[in-house]
């Protein structure tokens, strides 16, 4: 029984760590650029971004006929994290969910999710490349953000850039 | 305490420990993230020998060692399996030796095992970036490419190379400026750029474009307006013209058919020397656009922003841009020569028959059009006939160009010259009442009479002269493209049976009869 409590217990501490470190992962990054936004002025809703860098792995705008008629709602988001353990926010992915299969369709690298607000504050050597990662990782995760990656995506699948 | 009730407290302790270590760890670097997770996971084995005995600590440390192997890797492992060894010897108090190669064993094991395994994941990571790179830039290539070969438009071309060298969806430099060869292959001309002048409106421009959401077909569309290209770097590029020769960078990347990257500035090189003064960069990359073998220009691209240095891979990876370019260009560029030939008159060089039509169609006035009245002038050489009888075909070649000539100098911008067929000519006047055609036409006339032409001495006056007739959508009688054309016919051939050498003019013609 002994033997037994600290096997339980070490996969609980270990299951309990990996599940929760994604979530205060998050909340860690959103206090931190709360925390540098109100130092240099600016609140982290209102920076304006941009996901051009978007990488697309299907034709713009497709001809393919079940991509062509997904609706918004059949697009699904999800974040890319590196580990369970030491998790970092590596970027978000967009897939097609049909009839139980899944399509990749694009793919966003948080190194390619750029802020302009941000640029400036690193040229003029306010905030380190560090700090640019983390403000930009919280804007990403926000609601908002990710509802308008996922419009944005559903527009070019349809529309297309040009 | 009943076993279950420490069961219990036993569990509690690992979650409470887990969400305090995850609490606090991520906000701090990562080497202390992985010391907190490590420093929790030995504490929660100490807290197991406090609350059960030391008799298992020599089984429960191996959770510490195998998490410092897997935070820490081979090393970690390695100085775990001892620091575990020390804190069992001096937890027991007693020295057993045979457990330290087995510690060793478990964080060698550990430790590797993580190596292995971030190592499989770091490769994984670099073979998605470049898969992802290679498929961003094919991506770019097949939109541009589809786009280029929508359009034989050079502005509409330019403003697709432009947008898809600058734009983030592109290849993201942050300002790129074309040059196209003269006519004559011996200069470049700059003729359009997309980019801030400066970096403090480089970000401004940035911000713009995020701030108004942008996307690329605005940026298409707003690339030459002035809230996002500076005026002033296309001003001063539309001033350049660089000689070509071998011996500046232009010459060199266009003679060797290779993209040249400039990191420092050579004093001796003039076109360089000139670059770098003109849009303060000290560093950019010179692509040469060059289809079957012809120069057609020069994308000249820099990171006057963001400073990042352009690379061979950089270059390497504009050139099938570059290359499409260059041959959507030419395309496009012997198309509009070939649209000018096919509306001029080969002789004359004044526009023909078929450029009269679509220049009419496109100022006829018509009801609501709101265009102003459109005059028409059309007149002949008088007694050419009796010239070429006399002097010979070739001659009255000569001429009808030198005819030619004068009627294109008697005119003002906005007016249409084209040659009609034979000796006969047209003038298409747009907003111009019959009152100041008739002005027009006088002078066209007189500019003849004064004019010297070769042969004409053989003319029935000495000298060469035309006679001609003119008409305006002002007349009521004037209602359809046919019926001006028509009133001035009438026009000039009562000009002809007047004694020619005159202007007459439709309403004219009319109270005449």
């Amino acid at each position: 029984m002994i033997e037994l409590t600290f096997i339980i217990g070490s996969l609980v501490f270990l299951a309990a760590s990996a599940l929760t470190s994604r979530p205060l992962y998050n909340y860690s990054m959103k206090n931190y650029s709360k925390r540098v936004s109100s130092k240099y002025g600016f609140s982290v809703s209102d920076l304006h971004y941009s996901y051009d860098q978007m990488i697309y792995f299907i034709s713009l705008p497709t001809t393919l006929p079940y991509v062509r008629s997904a609706t918004k709602e059949d697009l699904i988001i999800e974040q890319d994290y590196s580990s369970f353990f030491y998790p970092s926010l590596k970027g978000i992915r967009i897939s097609l969910k049909q009839d139980g299969k899944s399509l990749n369709l694009a793919y966003l690298p948080i190194g390619n999710f750029r802020l302009p607000h941000l640029d400036k504050l690193q040229q003029e050597g306010r905030i380190d490349e560090e700090a640019y990662l983390k403000i930009s990782t919280t804007k990403l995760l926000q609601a908002g953000t990710l509802q308008e990656v996922r419009e944005e995506v559903y527009k070019q699948l349809q529309v297309g850039r040009y | 305490m009943s076993k279950l009730k420490t069961f219990i407290l036993y569990i509690i302790l690992a979650v409470v420990l887990s969400q305090t270590a995850n609490l606090l760890r991520f906000r701090v670097s990562v080497l202390m993230n992985k010391l907190m997770i490590t420093a929790a996971s030995l504490i929660l084995v100490q807290a197991f020998t406090f609350i059960f005995g030391s008799d298992h600590l020599k089984w429960t440390i191996l959770l510490f060692i195998g998490i410092a192997g897997y935070s820490f890797n081979l090393k970690g492992g390695l100085a775990a399996a001892v620091l575990g060894f020390l804190i069992i010897s001096l937890q027991t108090g007693s020295v057993e030796l045979f457990l330290l190669p087995v510690y060793l064993l478990v964080g060698a094991g550990a430790g590797y095992a993580a190596h292995y395994l971030n190592h499989q994941k770091r490769d994984l990571h670099q073979w998605m970036n470049m898969l992802m790179k290679q498929s961003k830039h094919l991506q770019v290539f097949r939109e541009v490419s589809t786009t280029m070969q929508s359009t034989l438009q050079q502005d509409l071309l330019l403003k697709v190379i432009l947008t898809s060298v600058t734009a983030g969806h592109g290849l993201g430099f942050n300002r790129a400026m074309i040059f196209l060869s003269s006519s004559d292959l011996q200069s470049l001309k700059g003729v359009v750029g997309v980019g801030p002048m400066d970096v403090k409106r480089g970000y401004e421009v940035w911000e713009k474009i995020s701030e108004d959401r942008l996307k690329l077909r605005d940026l298409i569309e707003h690339n030459f307006d002035s809230n996002f290209t500076d005026p002033e770097l296309n001003s001063i590029l539309q001033s350049l013209d660089i000689p070509f020769t071998e011996h500046n960078v232009f010459g060199q990347a266009l003679s060797s058919q290779k993209p040249v990257i400039v990191n420092k500035i050579d004093r001796n090189d003039d076109s360089q020397v000139l670059i770098h003064e003109l849009f303060q960069t000290d560093e950019f990359a010179v692509i040469p656009l060059i289809n079957q073998g012809k120069n057609i220009g020069i994308l000249l691209i820099d990171n006057i922003v963001n400073k990042r240095p352009i690379t061979l891979s950089d270059t390497e990876n504009i050139l099938p841009l570059a290359n499409q370019a260059a041959i959507a260009l030419d395309h496009a560029s012997l198309y509009e020569r070939i649209e000018e030939m096919a509306l001029r008159d080969g002789l004359t060089g004044l526009l023909n028959q078929r450029a009269f039509q679509n220049v009419l169609n496109e100022h006829f006035p018509f009801e609501g059009s709101g265009r102003g009245p459109l005059s028409l002038v059309i007149f002949d050489i008088d007694f050419f006939k009796v010239f070429n009888d006399k002097n010979g075909h070739l001659l009255g070649n000569e001429v009808l160009m030198k005819l030619a000539r004068v009627i294109e100098e008697s005119l003002r911008p906005g007016h249409f010259s084209f040659r009609f067929g034979g000796e006969e000519f047209v003038v298409l006047l747009p907003d111009t009442c019959l009152e100041g055609a008739g002005d027009i036409a006088e002078a066209i006339r007189w500019n003849v009479e004064k004019a010297s032409f070769p042969g004409e001495e053989t003319q029935p006056n000495g000298f060469l002269t035309v006679s001609m007739g003119t008409a305006c959508t002002d007349h009521p009688d004037v209602t359809n493209k046919n019926e001006l054309i028509d009133a001035a016919d009438k026009a000039l051939y009562k000009a002809k049976n007047a004694g020619r050498n005159i202007v007459v003019s439709y309403k004219e013609f009319v109270g005449i009869d």
